[in-house]
């Protein structure tokens, strides 16, 4: 029922590879179907559905075995977050902690579709395969640079510390615990 | 029917409803009245909006829904806000959100829960979230429309809860400049509305590059997207077949079949699609955002700006450990989960999977639009499809309560709640949910290839 599309990087970086006939080869990945000729056809396609997102998930379910991380990992991941370890309640980060990985280690025994060629940082939502910066080019770059009030760089219109709870003679306060006793 | 509201009659029913619904965490002494001058058959002058308290506004406060923010005031206005103000629109008030926007119950919030509604005399319950309460002003009439924004869903969930029209546009169309991160690669300003031609004079305003947000789309690809306009028609309508799940609200599949018979009837094609990434979505937009959420919270130590503790900077050894306990629940545990995916025990292993899973969602989406997209170079499927339609929310919206008792028993119990708008978030693509029926919290989503947002608008348009 359904045409399949390959992906080619070859020809076009995430485009279609296109064989000059306007016909592609079929391996895999997304695929369009026949168009539906009636009512009945898309009623019929509606009423099965393909998948459960609890059962994918396992969620709710007796097989789900939770590997919660040791106290010590939590503690630590409270430190790399800047979070107080006094009133936290240890035991309750570590199974939260067990059932949200339990969730997103899926992703472990998902395969990558081409995944040689595949890069991570295409996954940014901005244009693909644009020119390369090299050192010149950006020293070139700030050469242009001048102040711009559509920036908001408007020379005395803004006080740095106007918005700290605690400043002194326009600077910022940091208390003395703050450089000492540190772990 | 008239555009605009009557500034006077919103102010007066304001205080009922936010007694009610707890709608807004700060309201506006004295709304703009800005006269648009040039007149462009685009103006917004005289409109009523509110905007989402995660979009900054130099006249009154910007919470986030957190104590870290409390009392804090930009210096600045969001670009966003900047052109409403420019095109003459007035603000009523800031929006009740799930603190930093994070949460899909807009439950989460120093000011308590937003109350949906369309339920005026039942046991109270859930707006959705996090536009939670920009999507119950427009619901509520108050406001021609809200601004919220929409990360994995914030705008599109609510807006199907509230039986509104909630537009989430490709990602770097408005311009993000003020609007407070939660996670960078997925934030998107969002339109919400009753009415979709306001909708789209608001988007049309707001649809400008903005040098002050790097990730605005430059105004050379702006301009290849319109290059690659051209009628199609018949338009070809895909029905993608991962959306479609077992356990749909009752009534959806009637008013879905109503509608797609309207749209044969219309002469359009519908097809059958499969797009397998889908599956994965959910692993994936919970690995990335909590990353990127710890990475952007990590700059509230309450030094330059919001909340500080006032008797220490350090506890337990750990820097501005005393200020940002002040984080509300559901943030704490976001940001600890980012971190351990960012940690070098889980790095290789979580986020960059995660990370190249996404560009496979991508090159998928890409591989069924007759669309080109212009920011992965794809030249578009000559046989592919100009629209998908699909579901909005598997559930309806439930009590306050028995959401947080799911939550609490496990966090990924709210996070399914999001299985049918994060895929096309991690894609950038447009996305408009729309109401299948008045006054019922029962939403479908038409969605467009990356850039091609005119085409959702004039799909939701010709079928209103």
């Amino acid at each position: 029922m359904y045409k399949t599309w390959r992906l080619c990087r070859t020809h076009t970086v995430g485009g279609l590879c296109h064989d000059g006939s306007h016909r592609f080869v079929s391996t895999g990945g997304a695929k369009i179907g026949k168009k539906f000729e009636n009512m009945n056809q898309i009623r019929d396609y509606l009423s099965r559905p393909v998948w459960s997102v609890h059962e994918y998930l396992g969620i709710n379910t007796k097989e789900e075995k939770l590997e919660p991380p040791s106290a010590e990992a939590v503690k630590k991941l409270l430190r790399l977050s800047g979070l107080p370890l006094e009133g936290a309640d240890i035991k309750e980060i570590q199974m939260r902690l067990a059932k949200q990985l339990s969730f997103i280690n899926k992703l472990h025994n998902i395969p990558v579709e081409g995944e040689k060629h595949t890069k991570e940082y295409d996954a940014r939502l901005v244009q693909r395969n644009t020119k390369q910066l090299n050192y010149t080019k950006l020293l070139e770059g700030i050469s242009h640079q001048k102040q711009d009030a559509e920036l908001g760089e408007v020379s005395g219109s803004w006080k740095a510390t106007g918005l700290a709870a605690e400043s002194k003679n326009a600077y910022f306060v940091v208390k003395e615990g703050l450089l000492k006793n540190r772990k | 029917m008239p555009l605009k509201r009557s500034l006077k009659e919103s102010i007066e029913r304001l205080s009922s409803f936010q007694s009610k619904y707890n709608i807004f965490t700060s309201i506006n002494p004295s709304p703009y009245s800005i006269t648009n001058k040039k007149g462009t058959k685009e103006t917004l002058t005289g409109c009523v909006a509110s905007i989402k308290d995660n979009i900054v506004t130099k006249d009154f406060p910007t919470t986030c829904a957190s104590h870290i923010l409390e009392n804090f005031k930009s210096p600045f206005d969001a670009t966003v806000v900047k052109l409403l103000k420019q095109a003459g629109v007035h603000i009523l008030g800031k929006t009740n959100l799930d603190e930093f926007g994070m949460g899909s119950g807009g439950v989460h919030s120093i000011r308590g829960p937003v109350i949906n509604p369309l339920y005026p005399h039942e046991d109270k319950k859930i707006m959705g979230g996090s536009s939670s309460g920009a999507a119950a002003s427009v619901a509520c009439d108050l406001v021609d429309f809200a601004l919220g924004t929409d990360t994995g869903g914030s705008v599109r969930l609510p807006a199907c809860y509230g039986s509104v029209l909630g537009f989430k546009p490709s990602y770097g169309r408005l311009s993000r400049f003020g609007v407070i991160a939660y996670s960078q690669s997925l934030d998107t300003v969002g339109i919400l509305s009753k009415k979709i031609n306001v909708l789209r004079k608001v988007f049309h305003t707001l649809d400008k590059y903005d040098m002050k947000d790097p990730t605005s789309l430059s105004v050379e690809l702006r301009e290849l997207i319109e290059g690659n306009k051209k009628v199609r028609r018949p338009l070809k309508v895909g029905i993608v077949k991962e959306f479609s799940h077992e356990s749909m609200p009752i009534g959806f599949h009637r008013l879905y079949l109503s509608l797609l018979e309207k749209l044969i009837n219309l002469g359009l094609e519908i097809y059958p699609v499969s797009i397998p990434s889908v599956k994965n979505c959910l692993p994936i937009y919970y690995t990335l955002s909590p990353a990127e959420a710890a990475s952007n919270l990590s700059r509230y130590d309450g030094i330059r700006y919001g909340y500080r503790d006032s008797e220490l900077d350090i506890k337990d050894g750990i820097l501005f450990a005393p200020t940002r306990s002040k984080f509300g629940t559901e943030v704490k545990n976001r940001i600890i989960l980012g971190n351990y995916n960012l940690c070098s025990d889980a790095f290789k292993n979580n986020f960059i999977k995660a990370e190249k899973l996404r560009v496979n969602l991508i090159d998928e989406f890409d591989g069924i639009f007759r669309f080109p997209n212009v920011l992965t170079n794809s030249k578009g499927n000559p046989d592919g499809l100009d629209i998908l339609i699909v579901p909005t929310s598997s559930k309806l919206p439930g009590s306050i309560r028995d959401f947080e008792e799911e939550e609490a028993k496990s966090p990924a119990n709210s996070y399914i709640n999001d299985v049918f708008t994060v895929p096309m978030s991690l894609a950038g693509l447009p996305s408009l949910s729309m109401p299948l029926k008045e006054k019922t919290p029962i939403g479908l989503q038409v969605v467009g290839q990356y850039g091609d947002d005119s085409t959702v608008l004039d799909f939701v348009e010709s079928i209103s």
